[in-house]
């Protein structure tokens, strides 16, 4: 047990610059010979996710063999590179201030994220489903965890932006554009979410609690319903021919910028009102919270977000139909939500992106992977009841003079 | 106008399954402010146990005779037990523990679904099983409208029920203690009444009328399968919130009328708007009284 702390206390006192420093180093090596060690070990090319899928496929035969690779590409040089530039990493942040030095990560955390999965298709399809997720958790993070209302319909405004954005970029712009026009179709995707939003936002006016969360069900159906009686769009028969604009640049992007925006918007007095709503409506009201203005402008902006996943979504998978947006798909984005944390940006963060994971990791395991999930988290919700990072955030999302207002995020 | 009496009795037949699980729904939110979202899958469950408890019995039936009513009760009272226990597991595991977070449990009940769902999907695998009948069924007409055993069976038990329950919520001690509970959940411990008892008794009620449910669907559309619950279970959510949820009688109404929508859209407009229709209903509905038809608004104290 000593041992296990000790070794604990000496990893967590390097800096995490220098652990995004190390992967960066881990990364090309595995670009440059990953490969070819791979071979040699006796692997069917390079285990795509640190082997974990190709131990349950072929059974533990070839644990050795994928415990090495992971040792001799990830752990040693990690370790090796992270030990070495612990001394003067912090340096290289310090002088900067905090907007410089934070683009400074998110520009290294892009290029990990490049080199490690942008050249391999399976990596490809699993990092861009993350950032989609990571869009998804956020924005239903607003309404679910930060609003306290509970809305059981993102799937709906996710199929909205996704029709839309498949639609401007099939019938509108000519194929040649490309990835010019992929922003402004997701965005007019965004914008038709946003629109739809409205009928949650609305109701929300007079009904509160359980009731809403109905309205949000119903939406979602009349989303998915009202698509499949839409002849011209393929109904239930489904829409394709998009191609295939979604990659990891664009997921990344477009994930940073909603946790970006998210983050600044919760912070902001608008964001502080949606707060006050969740704590007391009516405190809230007699404080001069214009609460109706509050839950549109919270609802749209969740739906909006929504929508741009939806319209990466569809430009990643190249086929939509209604039924992939009913409520199974709305379930799972609260799994993560919840999973991650309420209220917390940083909890979408990790829920989605250890949802994402888990689902692709137990791939091999078919059904049983949605009895273990749910199991799984129902034992955190039993330990931490607001999820892993309910009403907590890690320390560089939150201004330094707010940052006692916040639970340590630490441990 | 005999047409019209046709669909009267199918309204009346879809509703009264409706309304069984309803009461599930309300029932559990009257007593703890939370929605059982698992409801759906406790009726799949007790779908799933009443079929195999159904062919254990007609093959046991067919070498030694036994009368087709007492296989009938026998397989409903084995899906109920056993639904129950299953209902009593999830609400001391799952449910228990975080009750004083209500956003929680709603999570934890989300994922109990999900989970029943996939273990009846990894024991009895996707197919769609054909319910076995219980009963002879005779199509007796009736001035013209024609109705079957099948169909004056499931609204015979199901109103059964239905006033055996409202009976023992009302003319019991421990019905008493429900109602007490949802009308002051703070006061209740003080008169020396054990709220987790009561809980558990409320869970047990709830997924023994969810079993009948079950069983009742199988023998009106005999098909059981691991996701049958989802839109069943969301539909009855529907009825009882429509109702008022927490109001037992709300939940009953809420269920046929859900039921008559359901049937007289399913007449009017093609069938494939049969669910877009219901849920505008239902949303016109809340928005014309935010409460359900018989749920009262608390009032909240500034």
């Amino acid at each position: 047990m000593l041992q296990i702390q000790k070794l604990r206390s000496h990893l967590a006192a390097i800096p995490a610059l220098a652990y995004l420093l190390g992967f960066l180093v881990a990364s090309t090596i595995e670009l440059l010979v990953g490969d070819l060690l791979a071979s040699l070990l006796g692997l069917r090319g390079i285990p795509s996710l640190f082997g974990i899928t190709l131990v349950q496929q072929y059974g533990l035969i070839l644990l050795p063999a994928v415990i090495v690779y992971d040792l001799t590409i990830y752990v040693l040089p990690i370790y090796i590179v992270a030990r070495l530039a612990a001394p003067w990493a912090p340096k290289l942040t310090n002088k900067m201030p905090k907007r410089l030095s934070m683009l400074f990560y998110v520009l290294l955390v892009f290029l990990v994220v490049q080199l490690w999965g942008g050249f391999h298709e399976y990596r490809i399809l699993v990092l861009s489903l993350m950032g989609i997720n990571i869009i998804l958790a956020v924005s239903l993070n607003l309404v679910n965890g930060y609003m306290g209302e509970f809305s059981v319909g993102h799937a709906g405004f996710m199929g909205v932006g996704a029709y839309i954005a498949s639609i401007i970029t099939v019938w509108v712009f000519p194929r040649s554009l490309g990835h010019l026009a992929f922003p402004l179709a997701l965005l007019a995707g965004g914008a038709g979410a946003a629109v739809a939003g409205l009928l949650v936002a609305i109701p929300s006016f007079k009904i509160r609690g359980d009731y809403l969360a109905i309205i949000t069900l119903a939406v979602n159906y009349i989303i998915k319903n009202g698509i499949e009686n839409i002849e011209r769009i393929g109904g239930s028969r489904g829409f394709m021919g998009m191609a295939k604009l979604t990659n990891v640049p664009w997921a990344f992007l477009w994930a940073t910028l909603s946790l970006w925006l998210i983050r600044n918007f919760v912070l902001s007095p608008r964001g502080r009102a949606v707060v006050a709503i969740r704590e007391d409506e009516i405190a809230a009201e007699t404080m001069t919270v214009n609460t109706r203005y509050t839950k549109i402008l919270a609802f749209c902006t969740s739906s909006f977000f929504a929508g741009i996943a939806g319209g990466l979504f569809a430009h990643l998978i190249l086929y939509i139909n209604p039924s992939t947006f009913s409520l199974l798909k709305s379930t799972e984005v609260l799994v993560m939500v919840y999973l991650g944390g309420m209220a917390s940006i940083s909890g979408s963060l990790i829920g989605a992106a250890t949802f994402t994971f888990l689902l692709e990791v137990l791939r091999p395991l078919e059904e049983w992977k949605w009895v273990l999930i749910p199991m799984l988290l129902v034992a955190i919700l039993l330990r931490r009841h607001a999820g892993l990072m309910g009403f907590r955030e890690f320390s560089f999302l939150i201004p330094k003079e707010e940052a006692e207002s916040y639970g340590s995020a630490s441990d | 106008m005999v047409y019209f009496l046709q669909q009267f009795i199918n309204a009346v037949q879809l509703g009264s399954i409706y309304a069984l699980i309803a009461l599930g729904y309300s029932m559990v939110y009257g007593v703890l402010r939370f929605i059982n979202f698992a409801h759906g899958d406790i009726f799949m469950v007790g779908a799933l146990l009443a079929y195999f408890a159904a062919g254990f019995l007609i093959r046991l039936a067919s070498q030694v005779p036994i009368p087709a009513a007492l296989v009938f009760m026998g397989s409903m009272l084995f899906s109920m037990v056993g639904t129950t226990l299953i209902a009593l597991l999830i609400e001391k595991v799952a449910y228990r523990p975080l009750r004083q977070h209500r956003l929680s449990v709603v999570i934890t009940a989300l994922g109990m679904g999900v989970l029943l769902e996939h273990v009846a999907l990894v024991i009895v695998g996707p197919w769609r099983l054909s319910f076995p009948l219980l009963v002879t069924d005779h199509v007796y007409r009736v001035a013209g409208v024609s109705i079957s055993t099948i169909q004056l069976l499931i609204i015979f038990v199901s109103i059964l029920l239905m006033l055996i329950l409202e009976f023992f919520v009302q003319k019991t001690k421990q019905g008493m203690a429900m109602r007490a509970i949802s009308y002051d959940r703070e006061t209740l411990p003080l008169m020396g009444v054990s709220v987790n008892q009561i809980v558990s008794l409320t869970f047990a009620v709830a997924s023994c009328l969810a079993a009948a449910g079950g069983l009742l669907y199988g023998h009106a559309y005999p098909i059981v399968e691991p996701y049958m619950g989802i839109m069943v279970g969301w539909k009855s959510f529907i009825s009882a919130v429509v109702g008022g949820i927490g109001s037992i009688r709300g939940a009953m109404l809420g269920g046929f009328i859900l039921g008559f929508v359901e049937i007289g859209a399913g007449a009017v407009f093609p069938s494939r708007m049969r669910d877009l229709i219901s849920f505008v209903v239902l949303m016109s509905v809340l928005l014309v009284r935010p409460t359900g038809i018989f749920g009262v608004a608390r009032r909240q104290k500034v």
